[in-house]
């Protein structure tokens, strides 16, 4: 090994790797970032969507061709899905109706109004390591930074690195993740906070404040990244704490260890 | 009985045939490199404080090729981000900015000063002159590739001290081997 290390042009590529190292840590790019880090996103991309497209590849044609036997029950079970979601559809036009006769409805419903995109998750940091995930849209798909990244069942975090053609997302876990948050029952509000573990702590609540385990928690919108009424979670736990504040843990409703897919939030 | 000869075919003895070699060549010692630095720093601060017209003569480049030439490629290498670092941290550049075109060219030097005969004066000059180009060329690459901006005059300036550098430079380093070296044989350099 020392024989290795002695070789010129191995003590020559440590030292000039060196030197570049310490070049693109001081350096940042226009959005803020080094560019050591915008530089290993931009390498660790195309080995990110290789592996992802290989990955996919496979399991899309085990699905379509292996199991194919188990098309016809699933085909019976989306027509049933989809009629019952097409009379949620009706309800949910009625109250809209209803509601649009209600004077500055329109502001109200700007809050609320939102479009998605579809995104595939290509790479999943270890959990231990960060909580952080790449995925396959970057700014050719209209994608910035902070922008939020959702599930229909819950928050997923925000973007905080972009590429072309793929985005890195925090996780609402990661420690140091934020995000504004009311309890659906009450109109609480509070700041839901990641810490690096797989639950939530929601701070700033008054002790005197009721918050019992089972309610669930939305986003707020106050934070100005992610739009308002999404769920986070349920309480799992809600002590008095300190004098001041409760401590409040939560369990999100995102399966991060799962997660396959998530919807990009484009604001209105 | 077969005496064994250094041939390019025996790995072993060939290397210990370069060490020896380089053992006869190590004429620059590490508390020279230290004091070199330590004067180099001293006139560049002084230099980029009172008289910045000096900082046409690239000091540093010239003692890293006096140590390259003296020294392994590694070791070049090595005085050459060490010396780089230093300039960077007086002239408060990036720091790395000179430290990897220094890298560079101490590495070169070494591997020059095998190729060609340096104690001539004048392929001193012409070598130092070379690679005062190819380290502003390797600045500018870098400044390109981290998308900084490039001043109007960096190449009529980078000709200025590539001239500058390499005259004095040559000039010096053959005033200082003749103070070092009063009674050397120069045709036992480059075996």
């Amino acid at each position: 090994m020392t024989e290795f290390l002695r070789r010129p042009i191995v003590a020559l590529v440590l030292l000039v790797a060196l030197n570049i190292t310490l070049l693109s840590v001081q350096i940042r790019n226009e959005s803020g970032r080094t560019l050591l880090r915008s530089w290993s996103l931009a390498v660790f991309t195309p080995v990110a969507w290789s592996v992802h497209s290989l990955t996919g590849g496979l399991a899309g044609a085990l699905s379509r061709y292996v199991f194919l036997y188990r098309a016809g029950e699933e085909r019976t079970r989306l027509i049933e899905e989809n009629g019952r979601l097409r009379v949620e559809l009706t309800k949910l036009r009625n109250v809209e109706q209803l509601l649009a006769r209600v004077p500055d409805f329109e502001l109200v419903r700007q809050q609320y109004a939102f479009a998605t995109r579809p995104a595939a998750v290509i790479w999943k940091s270890p959990p231990f390591y960060s909580q952080r995930l790449l995925i396959n849209a970057g700014t050719r798909q209209g994608v910035k930074v902070d922008t939020a990244v959702i599930v229909p069942h819950g928050i997923v975090g925000r973007v905080i690195a972009t590429t072309p053609f793929t985005s890195e997302v925090e996780l609402i876990t990661n420690g140091g993740a934020g995000a504004g948050a009311l309890l659906a029952d009450s109109r609480l509000q509070g700041i839901i906070r990641g810490d690096g573990s797989q639950t939530l702590s929601w701070n700033y609540i008054p002790s005197y404040e009721k918050a019992e385990v089972g309610q669930t928690i939305y986003t707020s919108g106050t934070d100005r990244i992610y739009p308002k009424g999404i769920p986070i979670g349920r309480i799992i736990s809600s002590a008095k704490g300190n004098k001041i504040h409760r401590e409040i843990r939560v369990k999100p409703n995102v399966d991060f260890l799962r997660l396959e897919e998530v919807l990009i939030v484009a604001r209105n | 009985m077969t005496s064994r000869v250094c041939t390019f075919n025996d790995p072993v003895l060939f290397a210990q045939g370069f060490r020896r070699m380089r053992k006869l060549n190590a004429v620059v010692h590490k508390w020279e490199v230290g004091f070199l630095l330590l004067l180099c720093s001293g006139l560049q601060v002084l230099c980029a404080h009172y008289f910045r017209v000096a900082l046409y003569l690239d000091l540093t480049l010239i003692l890293v090729l006096y140590v390259g030439w003296y020294s392994g490629p590694s070791a070049g290498a090595a005085t050459g981000t060490a010396f780089g670092l230093v300039q960077d941290a007086i002239y408060r550049t990036f720091l790395g900015l000179n430290g990897l075109s220094k890298t560079v060219a101490g590495f070169a030097a070494s591997l020059l000063s095998r190729a060609f005969r340096l104690e001539d004066l004048f392929s001193r000059i012409i070598l130092i002159t070379a690679v005062s180009a190819l380290d502003s060329g390797l600045v500018y690459l870098m400044l390109l590739l981290l998308e900084q901006n490039i001043g109007q005059r960096f190449w009529l300036d980078s000709l200025i001290k590539a001239l500058v550098t390499g005259i004095a430079g040559g000039i010096g380093s053959r005033f200082y081997d003749h103070f070092k070296f009063p009674k050397k044989d120069f045709r036992r350099v480059g075996i």
